[in-house]
């Protein structure tokens, strides 16, 4: 304990308002939040009409050797491949074919995570034991070795196999952080009360206690698909894909063999790469977002609050108004409170202002 | 030494910024804090209690802003007067904790969990005063026998003490640097009343040997009635009356603190008439005109939506520092007046002050 | 109904001039184990009766056990030992239909009003559940006068505006208005109030408690009012039962029990409450600085006997069994004779 904590009284903190309204509502969204999902809105754009407007068809090859290679121009808007294949058509056809991969893997490993959380917190005893067993013994298995192995020995390499492979393998670490979650919400007495007007378990934990968790499982919904684009990508990059089917992972495999680095073809492996790189982007700014949304305390932590257009750091003591001491500085006048950097500057001087 | 006030609040006033608009938790209040005084400042939750009490020690972070008002400081050991509202960060961590400690409601929250009882003194000493090691577990060792902790539970942590330990073991750390005023929040609400009145003797019998002011916020007044030497009662953000323990229970003369009175039960005595406040107190966004306590009120009449909010003289009162915000006369220490009383009071709205000299 | 029933301490309980009994809790006990063979024992042997239209408080401090005692009988926490019998019956709750079923009759409301209720839903919804599993299939239109019913049964008005609000934007008093609602909505006879007001300022417990009469003597519920605030017992119980370290060291009338305790841990609990009409007198006088320090509890013997002040051999060997103090007061001590006369000294000594 050094100096005195500093009191948290804000009105608007302490209202523990439901989530799910809350997260309704786009103006009330942190920033972080709301570039995540206008990133992603984007890429859910080009995935739904991006096959429509696609120039050419993705698999399309021109036998004319002037047209393998083609660098961007006016016609081929992101050059064309050792195969005079379109980019951009692939890279629409692409967007697409990751992005419902991503969302499948993540509405189904979600899903899973919250079954097996909410119901091993909710039951305890030996069921708890044995679903947290199992759970922790998928998050140390070693995740990408055994993908190999299994996409490797199965009969078919398509899509299906390896969403479904995907999402076994990617329900552990929501289900942990759902049932700590589920736990805490479990002795609250708004759960005792439920049982007390005899609600069945079930209907307990679907109608009183999962609405409360839309946040976090919201988080582990975004995480995993994160997951599911990262792992895709590199699976197919490492040829354990329907290499015949075009997402971002098959485009930077065939850019790959075919040597485009070396070649100077930038055109062909940046699009894709890049496209990777937003996209993860997009759903780790709407995750931090959506976590400080469900955690208000990290929320308020970092936030500094403008009053009369001076920052307000949460560390700082308790901003003192003075409406027309100073008419000069327009919105009126702070005695004291500098923000941080001002306030190294000026050392101790604190004591000889007066207004 | 100065015989003036240690604490001197003048019409401060505290609002929340928020997006609907200023919530006026505190509106113009003044109260002034004696050395070795005992205040308690009473009132429901909401009214403004713990915000006029931080707000003046500049411990709210924003949105709260302070509008207006002085708070002077005058300590012992300080030179002249001073004012907190202009004081920089370097002045207020001087002052806070040597001069102004903070005892809170919730020991478990304001501990280090990971610390035990030695190492939790000893953090704050080292924070705050420049002694030697030695000399600081001395002092810690002082402190504990000073609230009554057994030495054998020096290397105890928190979660190993019971809730009055825990609350002793606040007190002692508010008291390490010798402080001049200790702001007390509900220090022993969340404690059982057998422990909670061990507690109140001994900050009782630690204030008459070592001379501190205590502001004690609470929203029960029986307690205050015999722990403070004057109690102020706050409604709504403003003072509602302000007078010694013995003229607030005995000449209540704002019809709230008449409420106030009448709404707990009493173990001793015969069974009194209890009543109780109904309704809720207003919206601070949106005050309403006159006295805020009109909606609630059993003797409100017209003339109460322009009060002008001042604290007059109680005219029924031999003590001038009784005063109250209700210019309306009640019948010395009645609790409900005959409303033919109230009626003509109202029609000649005589301030108190006019007519009492 | 079977015959007579039995009389809890050996005293007719001063609850039963009310009405008929409702519920019987006999040799209750309530075992945690902790490991390492310890064994906290949460209650022990509790018996009481709770009577149609009476009020009975019980009354301690916390981890008395009286929280414990409230789950028992609610059926939220199992017995380690002993019976329950709601109107002769004893109580099954093997299954959930019978949970429910039992729920019909035995309701609790709990102590903090801003946790018992769900942010997510809307004070309906908090409503509509119990009516629909209580009091059978119902129109939409008949669950709305329903719970229009409720809230107004609360003085929740306008009941259509309170329906639709979420818990957050309601005041404290207000939601517990609304707990008292949806135990209400089960249309109990016996309503157990877990400390229903000591969350709530001091200004509205009033209202709450009388509101908590009223509802009492309007349904004819049998109501256990659990409390630490032995004063707010006095006003509002008929019986008052007095729980030190899970067990209970005294009943009586509330208004003998209160105003001459004959256990000294009454004494004590009498004395530490505020008196404002005799300012300072026990703050000032350290009367109880002794008993006060120190929560420790006998690990054989009467378990006060660490902190009482008469506590002699016997005490601390032998855990002494209720003994009569008049019809209807029993206090479980061995030197209630000296204990009264110390009483009676310290009375007119505050007198003087």
């Amino acid at each position: 304990m050094t100096a005195a904590p500093q009191i948290v009284v804000d009105p608007a903190a302490l209202a523990d308002e439901p989530q799910v309204r809350k997260l309704g509502q786009w103006s009330r969204l942190p920033v972080k939040a709301k570039a995540g999902a206008i990133l992603l809105g984007l890429f859910v754009l080009a995935g739904v009409i991006g096959p429509m407007v696609a120039p050419y068809s993705p698999d399309y090859q021109s036998t004319n050797p002037a047209l393998a290679l083609h660098a961007p121009d006016g016609q081929f808007l992101l050059g064309t491949t050792q195969s005079g294949q379109d980019v951009l058509s692939q890279l629409l056809t692409g967007i697409r074919m990751t992005l419902e991969l991503a969302l499948l893997v993540g509405v189904i490993a979600t899903v899973l995570s919250v079954v097996v959380g909410v119901t091993s917190a909710f039951l305890g005893g030996l069921r708890d034991e044995a679903m947290s067993l199992i759970s922790n013994v998928f998050l140390v298995i070693p995740q990408l070795p055994l993908l190999i192995l299994l996409l490797g020995y199965l009969p078919q390499k398509g899509q299906t196999a390896t969403i479904l492979v995907l999402s076994l393998l990617g329900w552990a670490w929501g289900a942990r952080v759902i049932r700590a979650q589920t736990l805490a919400i479990r002795s609250r007495d708004f759960v005792a009360a439920a049982r007390e007007t005899g609600e069945s378990t079930w209907r307990i934990i679907a109608v009183e206690i999962v609405p409360n968790q839309v946040s976090l499982i919201a988080a582990s919904f975004v995480n995993t698909v994160l997951y599911a684009i990262g792992t895709s990508v590199a699976l197919a990059f490492l040829g354990l894909a329907d290499l015949s089917s075009w997402s971002l992972g098959t485009m930077l495999y065939w850019s790959q063999s075919a040597q485009a680095l070396q070649l100077g073809a930038w055109w062909w492996f940046v699009p894709p790469g890049l496209a990777v790189a937003l996209m993860g982007t997009g759903l780790v700014l709407l995750n931090t977002g959506i976590d400080e949304f469900g955690n208000p305390r990290l929320r308020d932590a970092a936030r500094a609050v403008r009053i009369g257009g001076r920052r307000q750091y949460p560390a700082d003591p308790t901003p003192v108004w003075q409406p027309g001491a100073q008419p000069r500085s327009g919105l009126g006048r702070l005695v004291h409170s500098f923000s941080r950097a001002s306030l190294a500057d000026h050392g101790t001087a604190a004591g000889g202002r007066t207004s | 030494m100065n015989a003036g006030p240690v604490l001197d609040i003048r019409d401060l006033s505290v609002a929340y910024r928020t997006p609907g608009g200023d919530v006026k938790a505190v509106s113009n209040v003044s109260l002034a804090l004696q050395p070795g005084e005992i205040v308690g400042l009473v009132g429901e939750s909401g009214s403004g209690k713990s915000t006029l009490a931080y707000g003046a020690c500049r411990l709210l972070r924003a949105p709260a802003v302070i509008t207006g008002g002085s708070v002077r400081y005058q300590g012992r050991r300080t030179s002249g007067p001073a004012d907190i509202l202009q004081m920089g960060q370097e002045d207020l961590r001087k002052l806070r904790w040597r001069e102004i400690a903070i005892v809170f409601q919730s020991a478990m929250n304001a501990l280090n969990p990971v610390l035990n009882v030695r190492d939790q003194i000893l953090d704050g000493i080292h924070a705050h005063l420049r002694i030697s090691r030695a000399e600081a577990e001395a002092k810690v060792e002082s402190l504990l026998d000073l609230v009554g902790i057994p030495r054998s539970r020096l290397r105890a942590y928190p979660h190993e003490l019971s809730g009055g330990m825990r609350q002793r073991i606040m007190i002692a750390m508010a008291l390490a640097a010798d402080p001049e005023i200790v702001i007390m929040d509900e220090p022993t609400t969340a404690l059982d009343v057998v422990v909670q009145r061990d507690i109140l003797g001994q900050i009782l019998e630690l204030k008459e040997g070592l001379g501190f002011a205590i502001l004690f916020i609470t929203h029960d007044l029986s307690l205050l009635l015999e722990l403070a030497d004057r109690i102020a009662v706050m409604y709504a953000g403003q003072l509602m009356e302000l007078g010694t323990s013995a003229e607030i229970q005995h000449e209540p003369a704002h019809p709230y603190t008449t409420g106030l009175l009448n709404s707990f039960p009493s173990l001793h005595g015969p069974r009194r008439e209890l009543a109780g406040i109904p309704g809720t107190p207003p919206d601070l966004r949106r005050p309403p005109p006159g006295c805020p306590f009109l909606p609630r009120c059993t003797f409100g009449t017209d003339a109460c939506k322009e009060v002008d909010m001042q604290l007059v003289h109680v005219e029924t009162s031999p003590d001038l520092a009784h005063v109250t915000a209700c210019p309306f006369v009640l019948p010395g220490g009645e609790p409900a007046g005959p409303a033919a009383t109230r009626k003509q009071a109202a029609d000649t709205p005589a301030l108190r002050e006019g007519s009492s000299a | 109904m079977t015959g007579a029933a039995a009389e809890p301490g050996g005293v007719r309980s001063a609850a039963s001039r009310r009405g008929p009994l409702a519920m019987e809790a006999s040799s209750l006990s309530k075992e945690f184990r902790l490991g390492r063979g310890q064994v906290v024992h949460a209650a022990r042997d509790v018996s009481f009766n709770l009577y149609r239209g009476a009020v009975v408080a019980l009354v301690g401090e916390s981890g008395s056990g009286k929280s414990t005692v409230a789950k028992m009988l609610a059926g939220q926490e199992r017995l380690t030992a002993g019976t329950i019998r709601l109107d002769g019956q004893p109580v099954d709750l093997s299954s959930l239909r019978a949970f429910r079923r039992y729920k019909g009759s035995v309701q609790m409301v709990f102590q903090d009003p801003f946790a018992s209720l769900n942010p997510v839903h809307t004070v309906r919804h908090h409503l509509e559940r119990p009516i629909r599993l209580h009091q059978g299939r119902k129109s939409k239109a008949e669950l709305r006068a329903g719970v229009n019913a409720l809230l107004e049964q609360v003085r929740l008005i306008p009941a259509e505006q309170f329906a639709e609000k979420y818990p957050h934007e309601l005041s404290g008093g207000q939601r517990q208005r609304v707990s008292f609602a949806r135990a209400l909505a089960a249309q109990p006879s016996v309503l157990l109030a877990d400390e229903p007001v000591s969350m709530l300022d001091v200004s509205i417990r009033l209202e709450m408690l009388s509101l908590l009469d009223d509802l009492r003597n309007r349904l004819h519920l049998a109501l256990l009012y659990i409390t630490h605030d032995i004063a707010s017992a006095r006003y509002f119980a008929d019986e008052v039962l007095v729980m030190y370290a899970g067990e209970i060291v005294e009943r009586g009338p509330a208004e003998q029990v209160t105003q001459q305790p004959a256990h000294p841990y009454t004494q004590l609990l009498v004395a530490s409450a505020p008196d404002p009409d005799n300012l300072g007198s026990t703050l000032r006088s350290g009367f109880q600085a002794s008993a006060g320090r120190g929560v420790a509890v006998a690990e054989q013997g009467c378990p006060f006997s660490p902190r009482c002040p008469f506590a002699d051999d016997q005490c601390r060997a032998e855990d002494p069994a209720p003994q009569p103090v008049s019809a209807d007061r029993a206090a479980s001590c061995w030197h209630l004779d000296v204990a009264a006369a110390a009483a009676v000294a310290t009375a007119g000594e505050s007198e003087v």
